[in-house]
């Protein structure tokens, strides 16, 4: 596996300004200009942290505001075009890298694709999900189509906040597996150098990416849901 | 260092600001007054293109409606599609077809809203120039947060055609936030609440090390003070046309009328518990008083109040945040002196809102800290702003995919995947949205392009890459390709209410030749008006002090003072000022003696002991 | 030119919206989701001496997986169950300026027919 701070990140690469060897993440040590970030920079390696899920915010927060402070286009307004377009671009990726990581689940999508290189989701579908989805569907149609009398709109209406307390007992059961799926994986991984996942390891990402694959469906039904339930509420 | 001023451009009025060492401050005009009136009028003769700006134009609102232009701030970035009822609610004619930009007619010619904004732009730069003695040419220019692209980029040509080379555009709650954090040094979560003349914005900051972070950003830019004028005004037509049977409606100067008296009443609440009204039509026989009272005032613009605690309501669920955790509440523009938003505002953040800074200051104040942050004279302060709007393309079937989401912190970029919908396609139309909802019929067109050339591949086999990236002013740039031809493709962006760039560069070469001449024309009548003043004193020093000066010297200043006439009958500024200085040399020794004459004398009539 | 037609109908109107019985021998259904998204798609194929009579669809997600469903369950019609599972168009398409499709979602109703064929076969012993 990937390690952050190595030099794998940092393929060869010269500065675009004075081609001297490039050694640092964004800056030559020659001629002090801007860099674009190497091409496999990950956002454990750009905020000089350890890949783990449970991370320091203050601390992120702080390398953020210093590392806004290096590449922001503010401070570049009488550089050369060149550098002006380096700084936009190294700052739009800080950017994206810290609204990742700030976000708990964000974070385990992005550790798992750092990980293994592929997607955050599980391949095969929720499948027991799907008829549940269907049912409710066909339920929330009817009432987008607006329910016949009084007395259908609250069956209607009781049906769909027992469906909604059902689905957000299962995505806050999802939440809590992945907080201690979370813990398990940072002590699974600590002081871990060598490059592969133990066998461990792998059942840690696959529960993951389980959960992570419900996540959406559950996310959609669930407003779709509350949006029903709106609208049942108002037409009383 | 060049000069970079920061400009408020308000619905209402605007103001061009400055950083004197370390403090920022409004520049005000030869009166003495920091606020330019953001009105336009047409058709006077004698004056550079007809145009008069700011006090004086507004003078004009009642008697040329027709032509003197306001609120244009409200059409700016704007097709016929979106303008709605304002188009109604102003007495200027409005112009333009489908998918076009608004145009105004006025006197016979046709301006957009970019145009017009210049106008008053330029008068701030020529106020700018005037007072520091030259030229201006960066600016930094803010907007609403919740503006958006077209908007934004609208603002920007404003800037262009007035020939200023705009650094930066800056949301006005920003801005405001900048200012204040320079002169209370406080750090903390604060809130920004900026109710002005034509728009609301809410921003939620938080402010540590010198950084200004914005958590989240919304607003109205259709709701501001303009509103309550109009609330005011209609309940006056309506009462009028109970009481004498006469609809005013369709009569643009009396409809002006009552408007200018609503926006007068209404400032008065703001002090007083009621304000007395008082308008006639003596050509109609119309009599209309009453009183209004705080409470009735109060009751009219309750749904106008709520409707600005919406937004920041959702700021605050954006910024995952609850009432209790902000820390101040700071509010900006006008609209802000009403007692009833201040407080709703306090109900809805359960804090005593901040209003020590002038409203009407605070937002250009911020602009020149900003401008000076850019030009490198602050170093430790810095604005990481977002974008108010989450923006996307149009995918097949009419949904909108989201490429980047609202709130998110500028700079920014996304890239996204799509493919064809039908085997053999060989073009792919991408058209870029705005805005929160799921389809996009209910969100705003930004641009629309073609990518062509597709090699023909069955349907779901092309890779196009879409990539959107959103630089520090919140304009958007968009490239599309597709990767596996691997070809470069051409991409004709055209923005659905916009300028193209070859619109914008005629009007900024247009505008460039009369700049050019405007300014040579100020300075020479600036340097005029000196010479005239100081040709009396050389005049009168000559005819009062001829026995106390040779013959010689008496001639040297004769044939400066004839210099000096001769090119003040001139048009080049350059000639006035060497003349100027030339009698100023010439006069020298005769004023000097002249100076002790007056002297001696006055001592003479004095006795010593009053001395 | 006639096929840019039939694309621009079934992006306006979508055809074959409904369901068939899950439970009949004849029929074959797939339930496929996209997790990017949360879309789901369900699609049915009534089956008669190995050709396709009838499919239909429910989709509940966004207008691309929607338009690709009425498209793709049109085409299925009077098809072999060996035709179905390659269904490919080769007219070229110049003057169309339709918009892209998301990845996920001009795979949903590919996906979608695999498994409603693959149901089918399971049911009848064809596997
Ligand atoms: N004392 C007052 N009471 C109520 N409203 C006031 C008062 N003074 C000014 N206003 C209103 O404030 C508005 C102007 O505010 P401001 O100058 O902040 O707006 P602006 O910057 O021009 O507009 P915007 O920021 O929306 O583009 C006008 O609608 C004006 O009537
Ligand atoms: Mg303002």
């Amino acid at each position: 596996m990937k390690r952050a701070g190595t030099t794998e990140v940092m393929q060869q690469r010269g500065c675009w300004n004075c081609g001297a060897p490039v050694e640092s993440l964004y800056l030559c040590n020659r001629c002090a200009t801007l860099q674009r970030f190497p091409e496999k920079i990950d956002y454990f390696t750009l905020f000089g942290i350890e890949p783990q899920l449970n991370i320091d915010l203050a601390r992120l927060e702080a390398a953020f505001y210093e590392l806004s402070r290096k590449f922001h286009p503010d401070f570049y307004q009488k550089k050369s075009s060149e550098e002006q377009a380096i700084s936009l671009e190294n700052s739009a990726i800080l950017n994206k890298s810290y609204r990742t990581l700030k976000d708990p689940i964000q974070r385990v999508e992005y550790l798992i694709r750092f990980v293994e290189g592929g997607s955050a989701v599980a391949s095969e579908a929720p499948a027991d999900l799907f008829d549940e989805i269907f049912e409710l569907q066909e339920l929330l149609e009817g009432v987008k189509r607006g329910p016949g009398d009084a007395g259908e709109a609250g069956r209607l209406l009781g049906e769909l906040k027992s469906a909604e307390g059902r689905f957000l007992k299962i995505q806050e059961e999802g939440n809590r597996s992945l907080e201690r799926l979370s813990i398990e994986w940072d002590r699974l991984q600590k002081g871990r150098t060598e490059k592969g996942l133990t066998e461990e390891q792998r059942r840690s990402l696959s529960e993951m990416k389980q959960i992570l694959s419900r996540r959406a469906y559950l996310e959609r039904i669930l407003n779709d849901i509350q949006t029903g339930i709106g609208k049942l509420e108002k037409g009383n | 260092m060049p000069r970079v001023v920061g400009i408020d451009l308000g619905t209402t009025n605007s103001l061009v600001a400055y950083m004197e060492r370390g403090t920022p401050r409004v520049i005000p005009d030869a009166e003495g007054i920091a606020i330019l009136p953001s009105v336009v009028s047409f058709g006077w003769e004698g004056r550079p293109e007809g145009v008069v700006v700011g006090e004086e134009a507004k003078k004009h609102l009642i008697t040329y409606p027709d032509r003197t232009v306001f609120s244009i701030k409200r059409f700016m970035g704007k097709g016929m599609e979106d303008v709605g009822d304002d188009r109604t609610f102003v007495p200027y004619a409005l112009t333009g077809g489908k998918q076009e930009v608004v145009r105004i007619s006025v006197v016979g010619k046709l301006y957009t809203p970019p145009e017009i904004s210049a106008f008053i732009l330029r008068e701030l730069k020529q106020r700018a120039e005037a007072f520091f003695k030259e030229p201006v040419r960066q600016a930094v220019i803010t907007v609403p947060a919740y503006f958006n692209d077209s908007q934004r980029q609208a603002t920007k040509d404003a800037g262009k055609i007035a020939g200023l080379e705009v650094l930066r555009i800056v949301n006005e709650p920003t801005a405001a936030s900048l200012a204040y954090g320079l002169q209370k040094k406080k750090e903390g979560t604060i809130v920004v609440y900026d109710l002005g003349g034509g728009t609301f914005d809410v921003s939620i900051l938080k402010i540590k090390n010198g950084i200004f972070e914005v958590l989240s950003t919304n607003g109205d830019t259709h709701l501001g003070g303009d509103d309550v004028d109009r609330q005011l005004t209609l309940l006056m037509v309506r009462e009028i046309a109970t009481q004498s049977g006469m609809d005013l409606s369709s009569s643009p100067e009396a409809l002006q009328e009552i408007r200018l008296v609503s926006e007068k009443v209404k400032c008065q609440l703001s002090f007083e518990e009621k304000a007395e009204v008082a308008l006639s039509f003596p050509d109609k026989k119309i009599n209309y008083r009453r009183t209004i009272a705080r409470t009735e005032f109060d009751a009219l613009i309750d749904d106008f109040v709520e409707k600005t605690l919406g937004p920041c309501r959702q700021a605050l669920t954006d910024a995952h945040l609850k009432p209790e955790q902000v820390d101040e509440v700071i509010l900006v523009g006008g609209s802000t002196r009403i007692p009833l938003v201040r407080k709703r505002v306090a109900d809805l953040f359960k804090k005593i809102p901040h209003s020590e800074l002038n409203p009407d200051e605070v937002v250009a104040l911020g602009a020149a800290v900003q401008a000076d942050i850019l030009a490198g004279g602050i170093t430790n302060m810095l604005l990481l702003d977002v974008t108010p709007l989450s923006l996307g393309i149009e995918t097949m079937g009419g949904g909108v995919s989201r490429l980047i989401p609202r709130n998110t912190t500028i700079p920014s970029s996304a890239k996204e995947m799509f493919t064809t919908f039908v085997d053999g396609q060989k073009s792919v139309s991408i058209h870029v949205v705005q805005g929160e909802r799921e389809l996009v019929k209910d969100c705003r067109s930004l641009a629309k392009f073609n990518l062509t050339e597709i090699d023909p591949m069955p349907a779901g086999i092309p890779r196009i890459e879409v990539t959107f990236m959103i630089d520090a002013n919140g304009i958007l740039n968009v490239n599309a390709k597709e990767l596996r031809s691997g070809k470069a493709q051409s991409i004709e962006v055209k923005p659905t209410y916009g300028l193209t760039d070859g619109e914008v560069e005629k009007m900024i070469s247009e505008s460039i030749e009369h700049a050019r001449e405007d300014l040579n024309e100020r300075m020479f009548i600036e340097a005029r008006n000196e010479a005239e003043s100081v040709l009396r004193h050389a005049e009168r020093a000559l005819s009062q002090g001829a026995a106390l000066v040779d013959g010689s010297e008496k001639g040297e200043i004769e044939k400066s003072i004839a210099g000096l006439k001769e090119a003040m009958n001139g048009n080049d500024h350059h000639r006035v000022r060497e003349a100027l200085d030339r009698l100023d040399q010439s006069t020298k020794h005769l004023a000097e003696t002249l100076m002790n004459q007056t002297l001696k004398e006055a001592l003479q009539e004095k006795k010593l002991s009053d001395l | 030119m006639a096929y840019s037609n039939k694309v621009i109908d079934h992006y306006n109107n979508h055809r074959n919206v409904g369901s068939l019985d899950k439970n009949a021998p004849e029929v074959g259904t797939g339930v496929v989701g996209a997790p990017e998204c949360g879309d789901v798609m369900k699609l049915q194929l009534r089956v008669n001496n190995g050709v396709i009579e009838d499919a239909k669809f429910k989709t509940f997600g966004c207008g691309s997986a929607i338009a690709s469903s009425s498209l793709a369950t049109e085409m299925l019609k009077g098809k072999t169950l060996n035709e179905a599972t390659e269904i490919k168009n080769t007219d070229i398409v110049n003057e169309l300026n339709l918009p892209p499709v998301k990845i996920h979602c001009s795979v949903l109703a590919e996906d979608a027919i695999k498994a409603a064929i693959a149901d089918y076969k399971k049911k009848n012993g064809l596997v």
